[in-house]
């Protein structure tokens, strides 16, 4: 009876032992690829639900912009009356910060003095530029009195005094700027002197 | 001394015992290749998409808003009072609507308007072509006056008051009072410069801007000038011969 030697033994133990790694590897790299897969579906998926939602809000900003134009008219119409009040609103405004401040100052300084002239179509728009009559020297200085006095400084920061001139009929006129929206100082300020004034005669 | 002879590599020898190797490698490069050249730009594409769809969604919101307002507008009481705007800020130069309310004024407080000055700029043709006495302030155009009044010092005063209570909106700009003792009653005389202001300028907006707000106290402008004399003019449509198209060349009100 012969016996067969295997030459190749320890080489085949050898090779069946990585095969065995190798189908082990396998599977982990078929996992690894389904994976891949798996992620590479996901993301299409996202990518065509995010085309999906882009599309159905451009669709319906067109259907909400052909409506808006459709009230184009009406727009049209909102649009230049709104435009108009507030142009208004910013002239009221204006004309009511100067209204004010002319009862304001016929207040303060009562009936005896009077204002005689008004104006505000200065270049800037924020003044406003009116002249006083004083019967008598006593109530000129009343007025100085009540412009130095914190019911005038706390209302109006900048109130300038110039042109003060004596009329022929013995009373005083004198010019009065007021520049509004500047903030009132927290501590009056000091009144110009008389004497800062140019006193002329008429 | 024989040389051992070198082993030639063989690759299917190597397919046959490592195949699973083999394969494994190859799918892993897969993997990867799919990563990056299949799901990596996606990724991208993806990203891009969701930050366009959140920006188009405020879009959305806004065009929706406005449209929903848009529906509203008409039902607004503040809108309803439109005319009352367009008179008091009209969009064409209001030189008939100024001279007949300051008719109505002085005769309703009995004052005389002594002097008068005014011109109106472009009016019939080019040829006649007066010393344009319209201005632009900003956003808007006055149209100027400067008149003389005579009456008693009560008529004067609410004359004054009047004056800044008519529509088109007009404002007193420089006024100088002479008080004088005339036949035992004081007789005033109030010499001024008007403003009295209309709007012509194009106004541009588009589809995707909002509309816009009126505040708390643009709604009390409103009720104040509801309380306005408004005149009592019929507009005139047409033009009987000569051929013109603006009497005083305004351009029409533009909307883009």
């Amino acid at each position: 009876m012969s016996q067969s030697i295997n030459f190749v033994s320890a080489t085949r133990k050898r090779l069946t032992a990585a095969q065995k790694k190798d189908r082990e590897y396998f599977r982990w790299s078929v996992g690894i690829l389904a994976g891949a897969f798996g992620i590479f579906l996901l993301v299409l998926g996202a990518r065509f639900f995010f085309i999906f939602q882009a599309k159905q809000i451009e669709n319906r900003q067109q259907e909400v912009r052909a409506a808006i134009l459709a009230r184009e008219e009406l727009e049209e119409e909102y649009t230049i009356f709104v435009h108009k009040l507030k142009l208004l609103s910013d002239l009221f405004g204006k004309r009511k910060d100067k209204q004010e401040a002319l009862i304001f100052f016929n207040e303060v300084f009562g009936p005896r003095v009077q204002v005689s002239g008004i104006d505000y179509s200065g270049s800037d728009e924020d003044m406003l530029r009116f002249t006083l009559n004083a019967p008598d020297i006593f109530l000129l200085d009343s007025v100085f009195e009540i412009l130095k006095s914190t019911a005038v400084t706390a209302k109006y920061s900048s109130v300038q005094k110039e042109g003060l001139r004596r009329l022929e009929d013995g009373s005083y006129a004198m010019q009065l700027t007021l520049v509004f929206g500047e903030a009132p100082a927290a501590t009056p300020p000091a009144a110009a002197p008389t004497n800062d004034l140019d006193l002329g005669m008429e | 001394m024989a040389q051992p002879k070198k082993k030639k590599f063989n690759p299917i020898i190597l397919w046959r015992t490592r195949q699973y190797l083999i394969m494994s490698i190859g799918l892993v490069a897969l993997a990867i290749f799919i990563l990056f050249f299949a799901a990596y730009p996606q990724v991208q594409a993806a990203l891009e998409l969701r930050s366009k769809t959140n920006r188009l969604r405020p879009q959305l919101e806004n065009l929706e808003k406005k449209l929903a307002q848009l529906e509203n507008v008409r039902f607004e009481p503040e809108f309803s009072q439109m005319d009352i705007i367009n008179e008091a800020l009209p969009s064409k130069k209001p030189l008939l609507e100024l001279l007949t309310n300051l008719s109505a004024i002085s005769a309703a407080h009995q004052v005389e308007i002594s002097e008068f000055q005014l011109s109106p700029g472009e009016v019939a043709t080019t040829a006649a072509e007066l010393q344009r006495n319209t201005r632009q302030r900003g956003d808007i155009d006055t149209l100027d006056v400067e008149l003389t009044i005579q009456g008693s010092r009560d008529n004067v005063n609410q004359f004054l008051n009047s004056i800044e209570k008519i529509s088109p909106f007009t404002t007193i700009t420089q006024l100088t009072i002479n008080t004088a003792a005339r036949q035992g009653a004081e007789a005033s005389t109030a010499r001024m410069a008007t403003n009295t202001f209309f709007f012509t300028k194009p106004i541009t907006t588009t589809v995707d801007s909002p509309l816009p707000v009126i505040a708390d106290h643009e709604k009390t402008v409103l009720t104040e000038l509801s309380s306005f004399t408004i005149p009592n003019l019929r507009e005139q449509t047409e033009i009987s011969g000569g051929g013109l198209e603006d009497l005083f060349g305004v351009d029409p009100l533009q909307f883009e």
